[in-house]
Parts: structure tokens; C-alpha cells; sequence
């Protein structure tokens, strides 16, 4: 809804997010923001910036160090780990970027319905929330491989359903707050349907909160798909994805070749941090309590 | 005509250890164009009875009684019903601006959105908006429309608020202590441009405030209540000195005087009841310098006493000793 005669382009922005002059003077937040963005780039690019085919196995250059033709070297199958890092980064922020548009989108409709109706509703959607809080999300996981097989999808969506609880609760603890301030009893006051103080008065006033779960959360669904695929559950070789590349690269470390295992694993580290920090940031520059 | 008629109103609350009334057998009318004062100390019922008229109370409350508001029945009211009454009968300012103005929504928002979801076209509600915001003594109006809730400060909010409740051209405003929120200067600034607003406009108003000396100033009739109960119902002019109820002599006679010097104030015996903790007498029976046997066993009901209404047993025997200027001198003599 444009009113007043503003570009629509920064209406939206300072909406979502933290108010742009602090948050950018924070040089935590333009580090990790640059680095996530470089990840997200490397990812969208790899076919144009990685040097070789990854997944093209040179059996006279195995085990190389580094070189002019092989930036990272080579893994014991001769593949360029250069490449397949580049690569890597597209499943390894695809996956985690899916388990949390899931979990948000399902976390906030929930969290924002239970806080409206409230009562035997909100009861139902929070107890639920308590059963599945008592499933590790590494386990349903490991379920979901189990009956649809290894791969992407399984795991993404097992993991969603474990993240949505997580971001349902606290979206809703901050939902009822919202909902219980005069400004909705305001919006009632002027008529407006249920559907229009939840979409443009509620949602909004939880946004803050939800772009720093969101960050957050992003962090540790890296962590966990890693680990599946780390497992052997999720995508499987030749597939070049960082988790997988730990693994894969295990049985070289007591050859006296850990590059493949060390490189990914730094990558998945310093990922998580950036994406931890900033969330960590965000939450702090709002003032919302990190959860 | 009356724009408003509360008939025996009561409201219960649902509470830990089963229902608490809140309000008992309000009875109240508004005619067309007039104020009427809400007064009373905090929790007598005052924003409880204001809120019943827009039925924005608590979750699990239960009502009885009628409210009727041009001819339709609030509390009958259907979804669909009481949107269409909120969007087009009846507007609210709230004591508090900064709470009750999403954070987030530039002001222009917050003013159109009750037009446009009324069905006025964004041109149109625009050009009310600021003709509004002008009337009501806010400059640069262009300039303030693009701003947020925190850049303003809490008169020139309120002063939008009120706006933003003109804007529907309601009969009824529910005005819920508009001033409290805001420092003192500002206060009389705020409150004279809604009174010149409602005067202009003709519009029927209930002022919620604990300020008797304002509420006499801007409102044609004060009803004052006390713990659930609305206990006298005068016209303004005059009250200070033809008191109908004691507890309405005593609020008078516990303001502070300008013109007297006084080392103490004069203040009202115990503390306000809760309506749930009321008795079988009299409500205010319990801190009355005049309560007798009667008045503690057997309520009394509002009933006619010359131009206003009172819920006394005594109050023709007492005509003469509720004199505010009176009392507070028995006190200090």
C-alpha cells in the first residue's frame, strides 16, 4: 500500500530491516554480510569461476598440493578442491537457505495464528510444538532417509519440520506480546478485518525478531544438514557438497593428506560463525532478546 | 435523541477463583452532541464502561444489560456488524499515543487505513487526512505524513490520533483519559483543540478522565463511579458546590486549593474498594463520613434528584454539608 509518495524500494527496506545508518557502521555486520554475500556469489558463479569440472577425477594428479592449476590441489581421486569447494557452496547454502524459508514461512502463519485465536488453539499448536521439540532433528533426518531414501529432499524437509517448532515459539511469545499492545485494540477500533492487522500491523512488528531467528537458525541447519550428509545420508558422491567433502576426505588425513577434510570443514566454520555473528548482531542493534 | 444509552449495564471478568464483576447495572445516556465526564479513581470502571461501548474488553468477559448506540444494539452485534459500527459509528483515542500507533507504519498509513478499508479511494482519504491534520493544528502537514510514530512528539501525537478518529466522522467519541500520557503543557493544548474539534463537528463525546477540574471544563454532564458503580450523574456546571453523592464531595474537597495554603491535603479515608470486594450496602458505605446502619446493609439505587442522579440514601438529608469548599474546611478546622 503506497500512500504517501515514496520509492517503494526503500519503504520495504526500512521496514525489514534494522534502521540502515546503524546497522551499516557496524563493522561485524559488514564483514560477515560481505562474506555471506562472496558465498552466495561463489555459489550462483561456480560454473564460471571454478577452474576445472569438479567432479572430473585426474588420476596422474592425486594428492597434489597447490599450483597454478589446482589453487587448493588436488583430492586423493585427483578432483580439483578448488572447484569442488565452489561448487560445494551452491548445496551447502541451497539446502539450509530451503530448511529455513520453510521453517519461517510455516513457524510465523503458526505463530501468528496461535497468538490471534489463542486459547484451544494456541494450546493445540504449542503442545504439538512440545512433541516435536522431543525429536532431535538429526534423528527425524535420519527417518526420513530411511523411508524416502538419501538425497536433498529427505533431510531438508525433515529438517524444516524440526526447525518450524523453534521459530513457531519464540515468533509467538513476540506475536502475543504485539497482539496484547493498544495499537491492535486500536486497529479493531477502526474496523479492520483480522486478516489485515495480522499481515500488516502484526507481521511487520515481528519482522525484526524474525530476520534474526532466521539468521541464526540459518547457521545451525548448515551444521545439521552437514552432519547428515557427513553421515553418508544426504547427497551422495560424487556430489560435491562441504559435509560430504569432510567425510569423503577422512580416510586421506592418516595419509598425511587432510586438505580436503580441512578446507571444507573451514568453510562450514566460518559460514556458521558469519551467519551467527550477524545474527547475533541484528539481534543486538534491535534490541530483541537472542533466544 | 440519544446517541448513546447504556441500560443496566454490568460486566464480569473471568478470575482465578471464578467470575469477578467489574461493573454493576451501569445505566447511562448520551444525547446528541452532548460530553458526559467518566470520573472515579483507577479501577472504579470508568475505561471498563468506554471499552463496553466499543466491546473491546478482555477476552472471556461476560455482559449483560443493553448498550445501544443509534439505535442498534452493540452487544447483539454479528462480525460483520460490529466492523461496519467500529468503522463508522463510534471512534476511540487512547491514553496512550505512543502505544496505540503501530511503530512501524508511517503516519499517513495509519491515518488512511481506516478510510481506505471503509472503501474511500487512497486520492480521497489523503486529501481528508490532511485537511484533518490541519484543523487539528499540526503544520507541515506533507512532511508529517511521511514520518514515523518515534519522530513525533506525544502531543502531536495524540493530536493524530485524534485525527485519525475525526477521520471516520463518527457520532460518538470515546475519549480514554487522552491526556494522561502527555506532560502538562501540552495537555491543555491537546485537550482544547478536541473540545473545539467536538464542539465544531457536534459530536457526542465520553471523556474518561480522573480529572475533575477538566472534566467539568470540557464536559457537559459528570458521571462519577466508584467500584464498579456509577454512583452521580450531574450537570457540570455547578458541581463543586451541589455535590449530590459524598464520595463526589469528597474527590472535590481532597484537590489541592490554589488559594488556600495548606499543610496537608485533604484525602479520603481508606482505600478504594475493588468492585468485586463491594458488599452488600453501599459501595462507598465503608470510607463515608456519613454512612449509617442503612447504608451498609442495603444498596442504594440510582435514582432522580433534581437535575441529576444520585445513588445515595441520604443525600436530600445531607444537601447543604457537600459543599467541597465546606468539607475541606471541617477537615482542617
Amino acid at each position: 500500500m503506497t500512500i504517501v509518495a515514496t520509492p517503494a524500494a526503500t519503504r520495504t527496506a526500512r521496514r525489514w530491516l534494522p534502521s540502515r545508518s546503524s546497522v551499516l557502521r557496524d563493522p561485524v555486520v559488514v564483514v560477515t554480510s560481505l562474506f555471506i554475500f562472496l558465498l552466495v556469489c561463489v555459489a550462483v558463479f561456480a560454473p564460471w569461476i571454478a577452474p576445472h569440472d569438479p567432479n572430473y577425477a585426474n588420476i596422474l594428479a592425486v594428492n597434489q598440493g597447490p599450483s597454478a592449476a589446482h589453487w587448493l590441489g588436488t583430492d586423493s581421486f585427483g578432483q580439483d578442491l578448488a572447484s569442488r569447494l565452489f561448487y560445494g557452496a551452491r548445496l551447502s547454502l541451497l539446502g539450509p537457505a530451503l530448511i529455513i524459508v520453510i521453517a519461517t514461512t510455516l513457524g510465523t502463519v503458526l505463530a501468528i495464528a496461535a497468538a490471534w485465536f489463542g486459547g484451544a488453539f494456541d494450546q493445540a499448536v504449542s503442545r504439538v510444538a512440545d512433541i516435536l521439540f522431543a525429536f532431535p532433528g538429526l534423528i527425524l533426518a535420519m527417518l526420513a532417509v530411511a523411508m524416502f531414501g538419501p538425497g536433498l529432499i529427505a533431510p531438508v524437509i525433515a529438517l524444516s519440520i524440526s526447525y518450524t517448532p523453534y521459530l513457531m515459539r519464540v515468533i509467538r511469545s513476540e506475536a502475543v506480546r504485539q497482539r496484547n499492545l493498544p495499537y491492535v485494540a486500536a486497529c479493531y477500533v477502526e474496523g479492520l478485518p483480522a486478516r489485515t492487522i495480522c499481515r500488516r500491523h502484526l507481521l511487520p512488528n515481528v519482522a525484526p525478531l524474525l530476520l534474526v531467528q532466521a539468521t541464526l537458525s540459518f547457521g545451525y541447519a548448515l551444521v545439521d544438514l552437514a552432519a547428515v550428509s557427513y553421515l553418508g545420508l544426504g547427497v551422495q558422491p560424487p556430489t560435491a557438497e562441504w559435509g560430504l567433502m569432510v567425510s569423503t576426505g577422512q580416510s586421506s588425513i592418516l595419509a598425511g593428506y587432510p586438505e580436503q577434510s580441512l578446507y571444507a570443514g573451514a568453510m562450514i566454520i566460518l559460514t556458521v560463525v558469519a551467519f551467527n555473528l550477524l545474527g547475533d548482531r541484528l539481534a543486538i542493534r534491535r534490541g530483541v532478546d537472542r533466544v | 435523541m440519544n446517541v448513546l444509552s447504556i441500560d443496566g449495564l454490568s460486566v464480569d471478568l473471568p478470575g482465578p477463583e471464578g467470575p469477578r464483576r467489574v461493573l454493576y447495572d451501569v445505566t447511562l445516556d448520551v444525547a446528541e452532541g452532548e460530553a458526559v465526564g467518566l470520573a472515579g479513581e483507577s479501577g472504579a470502571g470508568k475505561s471498563m464502561t468506554a471499552r463496553a461501548v466499543i466491546r473491546l474488553l478482555p477476552r472471556g468477559a461476560v455482559t449483560s444489560g443493553d448498550i445501544v448506540v443509534n439505535g442498534a444494539s452493540v452487544l447483539a452485534m454479528g462480525t460483520v456488524a460490529l466492523r461496519n459500527y467500529r468503522m463508522r459509528d463510534v471512534a476511540m483515542i487512547f491514553q496512550d499515543p505512543r502505544a496505540a500507533i503501530n511503530p512501524v507504519r508511517r503516519i499517513g498509513d495509519f491515518l488512511v487505513e481506516a478510510l481506505v478499508e471503509r472503501g474511500d479511494p487512497e486520492a480521497k482519504a489523503l486529501e481528508i487526512v490532511t485537511g484533518l491534520l490541519e484543523s487539528v493544528g499540526i503544520k507541515d502537514v506533507s512532511r508529517r505524513l511521511r514520518q514515523y510514530p518515534h519522530e513525533l512528539s506525544g502531543g502531536l501525537l495524540q493530536r493524530v490520533m485524534i485525527a485519525a478518529a475525526l477521520a471516520i466522522e463518527p457520532k460518538l467519541l470515546l475519549a480514554d483519559e487522552p491526556t494522561t500520557a502527555l506532560d502538562v503543557t501540552t495537555q491543555s493544548d491537546v485537550m482544547v483543540n478536541l473540545d473545539t474539534q467536538r464542539r465544531e463537528r457536534g459530536l457526542a463525546m465520553i471523556f474518561v478522565t480522573h480529572d475533575l477540574e477538566l472534566a467539568s471544563a470540557v464536559c457537559d454532564r459528570i458521571a462519577v463511579m466508584y467500584a464498579g458503580f456509577l454512583v452521580e450523574d450531574s450537570p457540570a456546571e455547578g458541581l463543586h458546590h451541589a455535590a449530590l453523592h459524598p464520595y463526589t464531595a469528597a474527590l472535590l474537597a481532597s484537590r489541592p486549593s490554589v488559594a488556600a495554603r495548606e499543610r496537608r491535603l485533604v484525602a479520603i479515608p481508606g482505600r478504594p474498594l475493588s468492585p468485586f470486594e463491594v458488599g452488600e450496602g453501599c459501595s462507598f458505605a465503608p470510607r463515608c463520613p456519613f454512612a449509617q446502619d442503612r447504608c451498609r446493609v442495603e444498596r442504594p439505587i440510582l435514582r432522580k434528584v433534581g437535575v441529576g442522579r444520585v445513588a445515595c440514601h441520604r443525600t436530600e438529608e445531607l444537601q447543604g454539608q457537600l459543599d467541597a469548599d465546606q468539607m475541606r474546611a471541617n477537615v482542617h478546622g
